[in-house]
Parts: C-alpha cells; structure tokens; sequence
C-alpha cells in the first residue's frame, strides 16, 4: 500500500465528512465548497464534489436554493438540513473517537 | 486560423475552437454517461457544467475572446477524469449500482447491441448474461423462438444500453484469421489467442462440434467496427484517456511477434482464409441469386393467381363452358376472395420490397415495411379463420372436394368447430 494510496482511502472517508462540516457553518454555493475543499487539499480535482453533493441530497441531509447573483447566472446556495445536522453530530463523535485513538496510538509509538 | 463552435455551457455562452472543442465533448460525454450511470441525476451535469463554465469564464479576457485547446485541458485537469472518480466513489458504487438495477430490472429491447430488434440482447441484458448464449438458445428453439421474439418485438420497449457497461463478444476480423472469432473469443476470455485456436482445430476431428461453434458465433456476433466497440472488446474504459492510449497502441502495433511453432500452426489456415472467404463471396451471390429467382418466381406465380382471382371477383363466368367452376365461384363468400385478393397483394409489395432490399442493399422504411407484415398478417389470419366457414359453405352446396370431404369426421376444421 502506497502513500498515496493511503491518501485516497483518506480522503475519501472524510470527503462527506468535510463537505458537511462546510455547509453546516454557513449556506455556501458549489464553488465555495470546492473552494475550501481545494485550500485544505482533501479534493485533488473539483468533478468529485457533485455526485457527493447529489448525495447527500438524496440522503435528505443538504437543501438548495437558487439564489440570484450579482455577476453570472443564479447560483445554487447549499444549506444543511437538521436531518444532516444530527447525521454530522455523529459524525463528529466518531472522529473525534478515532482521531484520539489515532493519536494515542502514536503517542505509544514513541 | 481556426473554426470556432459556439456553445452553450451552464448559462453561458463560449467560442471554443474545434479541436478543442472535439476534446470537450468527448470529456463531457464520458462524464455525463458516468454520473447517470451513478447517480442517475441530470442536476450533477448541469451543476458539473456550470463549474466548468465558472473555470472558463476565468481564462477568458478581453484580449482572448475564445477558449483553445490548452484551456479545455486545464479545464479537464481542474475537474478530474473518469478515474479521479471512480478512485473515490468505486465501492460506493456496486452498492448504488445494485440499486438501480433492481429499480431499473425491466426487460427493455437492447437497441444499441442488436442483430434484429434487439430481443435476445435486452434478455441477456435481464439476465446479466452474453448476449450470444440467448441468441444460440433462441436459434435452436426453432418453432417457438419466432413467435416469442415478435411478442417480445411488439411488446417491450427499446432502450439504449451504455455499451460500456458490459463486455460484449466482438469479432475482431482486423486481427483474425478467418473471421476473427477466436480472436474475438481471446479478448472476451482473456486467453490466449492461440490455445483457442488450438481448441477449435483439435474440435473439428471430433465430429465437427468446433465448426459448427465457429459458424454458430460467425453468425450471433457483430464485428467490431466502431472505436468504442474496439475498445470494449480489448477490456478497455472509454474515456478520455484510454481513448487518447488506444489510439497510440494502435499506431504502435502492440501485437507480439508470433513464434515460430504458432506461425507453422496456423500456416494451413492463413492460406485456407482466403479460399473460405472466396467461398462464402460466392455462397452470399449465389443466396441472393436463388432468393431472387425464387422470390421473382412466387411474384409472378401471385401476379397470375391474382389476374385469376380478379376474373372471379368481377366478372361472371359463363354457366355453359364451365359449370362446376361457376358454382364453386358463387358459393366462395365475397369477404373470403377479397381477404384472399388484398392478401396476396401485400404478399407481392412485401417480397419486392424484401428482394429490392436483399439485392441492392437498399434500405427500405423500417416502420413501413413492419406495418406492411402487421396487415398481411393479419390478413393471413383472417383468411385461416374463414376457412372452415367457407368449407361449411361449399359442404352445404354439395360441391366439396372429395379430398377435403373424404375424412369429413376427422378433419382438424371440424374438430375446430365442434
């Protein structure tokens, strides 16, 4: 298993993780989100984001609503639903779970 | 210099030269054929689109009215290939898979994999199996195949397959022998090319099994002809860059030099390959021929059965020169001799049209020509159901045959009746 390897496997059990984290903070459009993503280098390439997107809303836990923008076509606004925001509290419980496991583990190591 | 396209992107309006343009659509396609395949949600596309209108819109300037090549790379870049995706969303995706073929599990008609009208691909497709196996079983089961296949016909609806998404037996002819059937067979079953010939010669020495395989596969099997279908015969994805690899291997000539034992192996069979072709030229220009004479034949015989009937119809016969046939005219129901008149008629215009097609490789209206069948044969169908009407008719005025009267008891239209 390589590193990079490794990476992916990350990246991709965060990738929902993160994305709900994002919208949870404030209503954002896909771009933000790519954004963020791409600043905290859990997305390598932008395409990834959308079918997590329809995802998430298929799973009830995101909403969107058109809204009109100052520049360039109407844009998509993304906001988390309470059905997401209970699916996220556990999401959090559980990394924060392995995070410390992680770090205990680690901490032995040395 | 350069030929532009405008296109519409996610509300916006771009210039995208042609090559770049090509490589667009070629990337947009595959993306889009991937998502509907995952999610089966347009709104990804459109929101995909939008983001790449964004990526654009930022490489446009007031200098640079237009979007080139190395824009739409970068483009594809930012936005990630096929296999960015399939990296992240792979495991995700059997379960989601697996969900939409049980919503999706319909029996449709196959129409992008089809020899007729797409009957036994769509089954197969059903049954998650090869198409070639329902269409062996279908070629076998002779007397209830046609029936089924044209209930199937007319009652389920067609639908495109992604080709893609299921590897389909090909003839390979450009690297075969003779057909390119066990070429075609290595590639499907990933073995070797050689061990199938192997196989299928040592086959002919046991009662021909391997022949009649071969002949059998020849038939059932579209030869691979598109890039696509190259590519999914050789195991490949089609997406962007394996189309891009493809292409270089196949200017490369990736095929191995042959070694010596394989070269003497198939020498009788290269030098046989030529012959049977000859062979099957002339087998194909004699079929038409013979289709053509017999075809020609049947016209002409329903053209002066036609005439007869004509005669019978709207011009009375002479009581004096023919007695019994005077009668017998009388007794035949009107509704019977016009069933039989417009019968016939259809039955001539069906079989130009079928030798007009056969011999010239014209293509007739398909819809045309299936509602031509629909009505003869319905009139067929009619005409079977007056039949015995119209010996009952014929019995009452005592003018029967007696080799239709002599086993009056037995005879099935009796039993039909009774």
């Amino acid at each position: 298993m390589s590193t990079e390897n490794f990476k992916i496997q990350i990246r991709k059990g965060l990738l929902e993780f993160c994305v709900l984290q994002i919208i949870s903070i404030k209503e954002v459009y896909a771009s933000e989100i790519i954004e963020e993503l791409k600043n905290s280098k859990i997305i390598v390439v932008e395409g990834t984001v959308y079918p997590l997107l329809s995802r998430l809303k298929k799973s009830n836990y995101i909403q969107h609503v058109w809204k009109e923008s100052t520049q360039g076509p109407p844009r998509k606004y993304y906001s988390i639903t309470n059905h997401g925001l209970e699916h996220l509290k556990e999401l959090v419980v559980s990394w924060s779970d392995i995070n410390s496991s992680v770090k205990k583990l680690l901490k032995t190591k040395k | 210099m350069k030929k532009t396209f405008t296109i519409s992107l996610g509300y916006s309006i771009f210039n995208v030269e042609e090559d770049a343009y090509k490589i667009l659509k070629t990337y947009l396609d595959s993306i889009k054929n991937y998502f509907q395949k995952m999610e089966n949600d347009s709104e990804i596309i459109s929101d995909f689109e939008l983001r790449i209108a964004e990526n654009f819109s930022s490489k446009l300037s007031l200098g640079k009215q237009y979007i080139n090549l190395s824009d739409v790379k970068e483009v594809i870049q930012i936005m990630g290939s096929l296999d960015d995706f399939k990296e992240i969303y792979d495991d995700l995706d059997d379960e989601s898979f697996k969900e939409n073929e049980n919503s999706k599990g319909k029996l449709y008609r196959d129409s992008s994999n089809r020899i007729i009208a797409g009957v036994c691909s769509g089954m197969a497709e059903y049954f998650k199996i090869d198409p070639i196996i329902v269409r062996v079983i279908f070629f076998i089961a002779v007397p209830l195949n046609l029936l089924v296949y044209i209930i199937l016909w007319i009652g389920v609806p067609s639908k495109d397959f992604d080709p893609d998404l299921r590897k389909i037996l090909y003839r390979d002819k450009e690297n075969g022998i003779i057909g390119g059937v066990a070429k075609g067979l290595s590639n499907y079953l990933k073995i070797d090319v050689n061990i199938i010939r192997v196989v299928f010669v040592v086959s002919l020495f046991f009662g021909g099994a391997g022949l009649l395989f071969y002949l059998l596969l020849w038939f059932f099997t579209k030869e691979a002809k598109t890039i696509g279908e190259k590519m999914n015969m050789s195991g490949f994805n089609v997406n962007l860059s394996n189309i891009e690899d493809f292409i270089k291997k196949k200017t490369k000539n990736l095929n191995s030099p042959e070694n010596t034992l394989t070269k003497i192996f198939l020498f009788p069979f290269r030098i046989i390959a030529p012959i049977i072709n000859a062979f099957l030229k002339i087998g194909v220009f004699v079929f038409k021929g013979v289709f053509f004479i017999v075809s020609s034949t049947f016209i002409v015989f329903y053209f002066i059965l036609l005439l007869v009937f004509s005669r019978i119809l709207f011009e009375n016969v002479n009581r004096e020169q023919d007695s019994d046939f005077y009668e017998l005219l009388n007794a035949v129901p009107d509704y019977f001799a016009i069933f039989s008149i417009i019968f016939l008629i259809l039955t001539i215009i069906i079989s130009l049209i079928i030798s007009f097609y056969v011999l010239f490789q014209r293509k007739s209206n398909f819809y045309f020509f299936m509602f031509l069948i629909f009505i003869w044969i319905t009139f067929f169908i009619l005409i079977i159901a007056s039949i015995p009407n119209v010996i009952f008719i014929l019995q009452d005025l005592d003018l029967l045959p007696f080799w239709i009267s002599g086993f009056e008891n037995n005879s099935f239209y009796y039993r039909w009746i009774f």
